[in-house]
């Protein structure tokens, strides 16, 4: 028996849309605007002088990843990581405070830092390491805190956050068309501030669910994946690339299907 | 009950003593403790400690120094982005009139909605750390400074005694200002006050990408003020170290032409550089030459071009010099196959319109004007130059009313300024976004003597090494206007419109240099900055050429269209961009391909570097390579939140971060994040070890990347070594690779 | 004061030579709390602990004491339940040993976790699906349970039995004891199997990830099976150090044996399942998802020596040891194959928590290392003195081992 297959969402039977996003590989070029972007939209902290790599809280992380290969012969390509919206989220089983929900509205992860005891059981849980604690209290040089976004309160110190598609734009979305006396939003209404960002346009965003949707088609198109599928958490970010090395070096699936000569 | 038999034994002898079993009547101690214990149960009941509890709940719901964004009326503003030269539109998404954040505008003609990572935390920068808020004098006790307030009016008359010293006597002394960014309309200002006083001089650095096209204004004996490249035009790009992806000339345009996919098969990137830098990661050829020899590169092509006749009209000599660099030769100088030089060749002459770029390493510094000649030559042989072709003549921005028939001072490079002759300096931190490193200034100043003003809004960077800072409103506080960036098409202009108000003792540097007049009796124009920079609009107004972009509508408006200066005006200080006509009726001819250099002195530096100095590999046997992103190895101060990609992760590598081939490594014992040290002619600097296998082995990258009081500030100022305090900075303003040793510490 | 708060008819050290002994345990202490202070006033940030290492040090400590302390649980279910009266000689030891290790679990975790004020939402609104949450309610109330069975042994004391009411409450309380043993059994295995499931259910981590058996995921089986198999050991182990250091003749040799009996068929039945489960998860469950054998084990340090190691040198061989009459005879043996049985339970929870951490499952993540800062070491060092010190006054004053006056009579 496999508790992966037990486990199912509700979010099949709703309505409502599902978000979803495709980045292309083939376009970005590792500017790095999304990350200062994403960072901007939340209210992430800024590094305190001792934070690394690994204690950071960058929302959107960057990757370089190199095909492997040494020089001069080393190709590299970015790959932008976050929270994946897994339709089956194993962070959210595993929290212990319900501070992980999967928002039927939307199909977004959603991280509640008021319920989170910062116990970072979710860390270990999520493939995709993009998830981030708050290691020190949140500090803003003297004045910059004029400078954050109304729409998203700063977290505190101890507890957990991670991308959530810019919840607090879908909900601005949602206001603005309340007041027009819509229920429903408009594609280009609701955007990621990554998404906004991208200069090359590598960025698509929306829902899932609506067949006549950007994303939706791109979804659909052989060179669309998800990295780590077979894990089973149904991912709703996807990352496509019509060169096959670096579909091998990021797609797991693919990579390990080679190694087991299954097929291609 | 049955008691075990001990416990009635106690009992009984308990009773059998008379001790007290019976509740004694006086009150004692068990009573007190019975007294509490039951008040603490009862506790319970009352509401204290449920309220307790609700107010620790919520006190741990978020902590009350959290800070809690303002909330405001929530409205769109529209400028003009001044952090760096390429002048990219801004939104600025500002709740209660403070902006919250900045985005890049979809469609604009400029930067077509891109904005780089510092421009998305270009709001930040008012409430930087580093920020200055009055006029300050600095004192470097051992690297470390310490500032006392300072009066402005004081370093005026310190400024116009020295001029007045210099004036009286035959004195060489300069006085000069130092401007990263020609063009703006305080740079006629420095210009013109220049003009003014006694030896007084003009330096710019050409750090705005300028030095580098030296190159063809020596093939074509033209201003590179008046030419830009068709980008997206080009159907294959060759750059020579020009670091597209890094934030190249306005990095909106390049990534534009990335839109439909870097790997689509219309348009092909060649990247020619010795690191695998993001932009030889998103290219798709990356071209590894050994560091210094990418000018044989060039004439490897050339020679192709040439031998394969892809190229119709040569001059007889340079055929001749071109000739002795077949494949073969470059092969072994450069460290590139063959066949590679042949292919790429071909593919530039086949899938043209080809352009070839010659860059400037943000932190590396440029080509020297004799490795920039053959490289820039590669687009005269492809006839790349004229209207409507690769590189196109563009019309220069007039200057405002004021600045017009009256003399300027003339544009020194600084490399061009005698060494140990300028006694006082003006810094305008207007910060080109490319490194400057400060020997280059350092020995052109009278030792000892010297007098350096700096009018940076920050203690960062190199106004650390100023005598006094009279900061200057930083970006978006007050107007300024934006000449084009050095690779735009046409001429192009733009006014920043400010959307904070600058603090009480911040001076402008127009009215700072309007002081030095009136105590020196020098004649300046009267009018505010902000007027002055609406004259030279309705100087622009009155050509009658070229469109407006309005950022708020997205429509374009031809100039001719918009009747009044002030309609005009008002546009521009809306976001409106001015976007000159191109220039079609100039014909542009390349004058020769040697330059002023002559083949005879182009040729021996050219075999310079094509032989190795084994003597000098024997002492110094790695080769030290400074490297960097543009915007953040400069001098200014970066948005706290650049942390993300620098300390935060590990896309960029921060300052002092050594990239080694692993090889490499452990033929010094290197180790893995551990220090190391580089010893060059210059001294000595202690980097932290980086592993990559993407290095040339035999090669040092180490990394200029934000310090950390330009990114939240420190308690202490100090002035740190980077890697450009060990590169040998050479007289010709090159610094792109030093002979070095390296050692574990 | 001090003679006559000691058990009667024992003998202990001199106080003066007592409070020196414990000096060094209090300085460590005193550490500790400043490390916890500096922790909880300045924040996580002075762990070693990172967003991919999220558990480190703690987490492992406290799986390993955790496991070690179920000693407690399991003798008390064979003494009261199942009427294996020759473990009454230890269960007061087992019981101060249980309750060391869980109350010190607890204080680790309430140093490890973000905020710790905010514990008590998981016990107001859990979440039915985290094993995490099951741990934290099991963990609680065992710990209460373990209190209350901490309280006869209290009261039990010379100068307190002196005070009929408590003597009487002693007594009283003892006739709940099978009832407390049966609840606290229950819960252990819950919170055992818990913690060994908080990984099993892992699907992102292919490592940890198992297959499930009666809904829960194997790993929740076998760490009751591993907890209750070393517990009787380490019993064992604690029980000879303590007679080592005072002196004393402690218990008969025949509840050494015993133990180490029930401890040996424990062990060899856990590696039996443990091999099955190994194989099965490295066979089928996770190359089901792409990961093979060197996606386990193709990292240094963590070769696949680590899994042999596990289960045949620290599984197999004690469980050989442990159920050979013959070996049971010699207490070096003995003890031996108690010790390797233990430290096979510790490895088994550094690779559960610390190997799953460090491998990679993203295709472009490195293998990570982590090391402690002395504020972790000392407050795990911490929860060790805080441990020696309750055992050592619990020693001194509370009648642990029935036998001993027997056992040291001339």
């Amino acid at each position: 028996m496999d508790t992966r297959k037990k486990i199912k969402t509700d979010n099949n039977k709703t309505k409502h849309p599902q978000y979803g996003m495709v980045v292309d590989l083939d376009k970005c070029t590792g500017c790095g605007a999304c990350s200062v972007a994403c960072a901007v939209e939340n209210n992430q902290q800024p590094a305190t002088p001792d934070m690394c790599s690994r204690t950071g809280n960058t929302w959107r992380m960057m990757y370089k990843v190199k095909n492997g290969e040494p020089f001069p012969d080393t190709k590299a390509v970015f790959v932008p990581m976050f929270c994946q919206q897994c339709d089956d989220p194993p962070c959210k089983y595993v929290c212990p405070q319900n501070a992980v929900e999967l928002d039927p509205m939307t199909g977004i992860v959603a991280q509640i830092p008021e319920r989170c005891f910062g116990c970072r059981y979710c860390h270990a849980a999520c493939p995709y390491e993009a998830r981030y604690f708050n290691w020190w209290d949140p500090k803003w040089p003297e004045g910059m805190e004029k400078t954050l976004n109304p729409d998203v309160s700063p977290r505190m110190r101890g507890v957990v956050e991670k991308c959530n598609f810019c919840h607090g734009r879908w909900q601005s979305a949602r206001a603005k068309a309340a007041a027009e006396g819509r229920r429903e939003l408009r594609e280009d209404e609701y955007k990621t501030a990554c998404q906004e960002s991208c200069p090359t346009e590598a960025i698509t965003f929306g829902d899932l669910r609506d067949p006549d949707s950007k994303v939706s088609k791109l979804v659909k198109d052989p060179d669309t994946f998800t990295i780590l599928g077979r894990l089973g958490t149904k991912p709703k970010v996807f990352y496509r690339t019509t060169r096959s090395w670096v579909r091998r070096t990021v797609d797991r699936d693919i990579y390990s299907e080679n190694k087991e000569k299954v097929h291609g | 009950m049955d008691l075990p038999s001990d416990v009635s034994d106690v009992i009984s002898n308990r009773i059998e003593y008379g001790e007290a079993i019976i509740m004694s009547k006086t009150f004692n101690r068990r009573d007190i403790i019975k007294l509490v214990g039951g008040g603490l149960a009862g506790m319970v009941f009352t509401p204290i400690p449920w309220k307790l509890l609700d107010d620790i709940s919520i006190w741990t719901q978020n902590w009350s120094w959290i800070p809690v964004p303002p909330k405001g009326e929530i409205n769109s503003k529209y400028s003009i982005c001044t952090i760096c030269t390429a002048g990219c539109g801004i939104r600025a998404r500002c709740v209660a009139g403070q902006p919250v954040s900045l985005w890049g505008i979809k469609d604009h003609p400029v930067n077509d909605g891109a904005l780089c990572p510092l421009g998305f935390g270009g709001h930040h920068l008012a409430y930087h750390p580093a920020r200055l808020r009055h006029p300050v004098k600095l004192v470097n006790d051992n690297n470390t400074i310490t500032t006392t307030e300072a009066d402005r009016d004081d370093i005026i008359s310190i400024i116009a005694d020295t001029i007045a010293n210099i004036g009286s006597g035959r004195s060489n002394e300069i006085v000069a200002a130092l401007d990263n960014r020609p063009g703006r309309t305080v740079s006629f200002a420095y210009r013109k006050l220049l003009a003014e006083i006694p030896n007084g001089m003009y330096v710019t650095t050409g750090s705005n990408g300028t030095d580098s096209m030296e190159g063809f204004s020596e093939i074509t004996g033209e201003n590179v003020n008046t030419f830009g490249f068709n980008i997206e035009k080009a159907k294959t790009i060759v750059s020579f170290g020009a670091p597209l992806m890094e934030g190249w000339g306005i990095p909106g345009r390049v990534y534009g032409a990335m839109k439909n996919g870097i790997h689509d098969k219309q348009f092909k990137l060649i990247q020619v550089e010795p690191r695998f830098s993001h932009s030889a990661s998103v290219a798709d050829q990356w071209i590894p030459v050994t560091p210094g020899t990418e000018a044989i590169f060039a004439l490897g092509i050339a020679h192709v071009l040439i031998k394969q006749n892809f190229v119709e009209e040569v001059d007889e000599s340079y055929k001749n010099l071109v000739a002795e660099y077949t494949p073969q030769r470059v092969s072994d100088i450069t460290g590139i196959r063959r066949e590679l030089i042949v292919d790429t060749a071909r593919s530039l002459a086949t899938n043209g319109p080809a352009l070839i770029l010659c860059g400037r390493e943000p932190a590396g510094g440029p080509f020297s004007r004799e490795e920039q000649i053959p490289i820039w030559g590669l687009n005269s042989l492809l006839g790349n130059i004229g209207p409507d072709k690769m590189i196109v003549p563009r019309n220069p921005v007039p200057a405002g009313k004021s600045f017009q028939d009256t003399e300027l001072a003339t544009v020194t490079k600084l490399s061009d300024v005698p060494d140990k002759s300028i006694r006082v300096l003006i810094i305008d931190e207007s910060e080109s976004g490319n490194a400057i490193p400060w020997q280059l200034i350092e020995r052109k100043l009278v030792p000892d003597k010297a007098f350096v003003v700096s009018l940076s809004p920050y203690l960062v960077g190199m106004t650390k090494r100023a005598h006094y800072v009279v900061p200057a409103p930083t970006h978006l506080e007050s107007y300024q206007d934006i000449p084009p960036s050095f690779d735009a098409r046409t001429a192009t202009y733009a006014v920043s419109a400010p959307m904070y108000t600058p603090p009480d003792k911040v001076t402008e540097p127009v009215e700072f240099l309007k002081l030095i007049a009136e105590k020196t009796g020098s004649d300046m124009p009267t009018g505010s900055y902000t007027d002055l920079i609406r004259e030279r609009a309705g100087e622009i107004h009155k050509k009658n050429r070229g469109w407006v972009y309005n950022p708020t509508n997205g429509r374009i408006t031809e100039t001719a269209d918009i009747l009044s200066e002030r309609q005009f005006w008002g546009l521009l200080n809306d976001g409106g961009y001015w976007i000159d006509e191109p220039v079609n009726d100039t014909q542009v001819t390349v004058k020769s391909l040697f330059g002023s250099v002559g083949k005879e002195k182009l040729k021996s530096k050219l075999d310079d570097i094509s032989r190795p100095n084994l003597a000098l590999q024997v002492k110094y046997p790695v080769m030290l390579v400074p490297f960097g992103w543009r915007g953040v190895v400069d001098s200014g101060p970066v948005t706290p939140l650049i942390s993300k990609l620098y300390q935060e992760s590990e896309f960029r590598q921060g300052t002092n971060r050594a990239l080694i081939h692993p090889d490499t490594g452990s033929l010094y014992r290197l180790r893995k994040d551990r220090p190391a040290k580089i010893i060059t002619e210059a001294g000595e600097l202690t980097v932290r070890v980086e592993f990559n296998d993407s290095i040339r082995p035999g090669v040092v990258h180490v990394a200029l990347g934000p310090d950390q009081d330009r990114i939240t500030g420190v308690k202490e100022v100090k002035i740190k070594e980077n890697v450009l305090s060990v590169s040998a900075v050479n007289g010709h303003g090159t610094w792109r690779s030093t002979p070095a040793r390296i050692q574990t510490v | 004061m001090d003679k006559q708060l000691q058990v009667r008819g024992t003998t202990r050290m001199e106080f003066r030579k007592f409070i020196t002994y414990l000096i060094p345990w209090f300085i460590v202490l005193g550490i500790g709390l400043y490390a916890m202070y500096l922790v909880f006033r300045y924040g996580l940030n002075h762990t070693n602990m990172d967003n991919r290492f999220a558990f480190g040090l703690w987490i492992y400590f406290d799986l390993a004491i955790i496991a070690l302390g179920a000693g407690a649980f399991f003798t008390g279910l064979l003494l009261y339940v199942f009427k294996r009266e020759e473990f009454k000689s230890v269960i007061n030891s087992a019981v101060i040993i249980g309750f060391i290790c869980y109350s010190g679990a607890i204080a680790a975790l309430v140093v490890d976790v973000g905020q710790p004020l905010r514990a008590w939402f998981t016990l107001y609104r859990p979440n039915a699906h985290s094993m995490l949450a099951e741990v934290t309610f099991c963990l609680t109330l065992y710990l209460a349970v373990l209190a209350v069975e901490y309280v006869p042994i209290v009261l039990k004391n010379r100068k307190l039995k002196q005070i009929p009411s408590f003597l009487v409450f002693e007594f009283k309380l003892h006739k709940f004891m099978p009832i407390l043993a049966g609840i606290g059994a229950l819960l252990s295995f819950f919170h055992q199997g818990s913690l060994g499931g908080m990984f099993g259910v892992l699907n992102g981590q292919p490592f940890s990830f198992r297959e499930t058996v009666l809904v829960f995921p194997s790993t929740f089986f076998l760490f009751i099976l591993s907890a209750i198999a070393a517990g009787p050991s380490f019993i064992m182990l604690t029980t000879w150090l303590v007679s080592k250091i005072s002196g004393k003749k402690l218990v008969t040799k025949n509840v050494f044996m015993s133990l180490g009996k029930i401890s040996g068929i424990l062990l060899l039945v856990y590696v039996l399942f443990k091999s099955i489960d190994s194989l099965y998860w490295l066979n089928k469950t996770s190359p089901a998802v792409g990961f093979t054998v060197a996606d386990h084990y193709g990292y240094a340090p963590f070769g696949i020596w680590i899994l042999l190691l596990e289960v045949i040198v620290l599984g197999l061989i004690p469980a050989l040891i442990l159920i050979n009459k013959k070996f049971r005879e010699k207490m070096h043996w003995l003890l031996t194959g108690a010790f390797l049985a233990c430290a096979g339970i510790a490895l088994n929870r550094f690779v559960t928590t610390i190997q799953t951490l460090s491998l990679p499952t993203l295709p472009f993540a490195d293998f990570l290392t982590y090391s402690p800062t002395w504020e972790e070491v000392a407050i795990f060092l911490m929860v060790i003195a805080y441990g020696v010190i309750v055992y050592s006054f619990s020693f001194r004053y509370l009648p642990l081992f029935p036998q001993e006056r027997e056992l040291n009579s001339k």
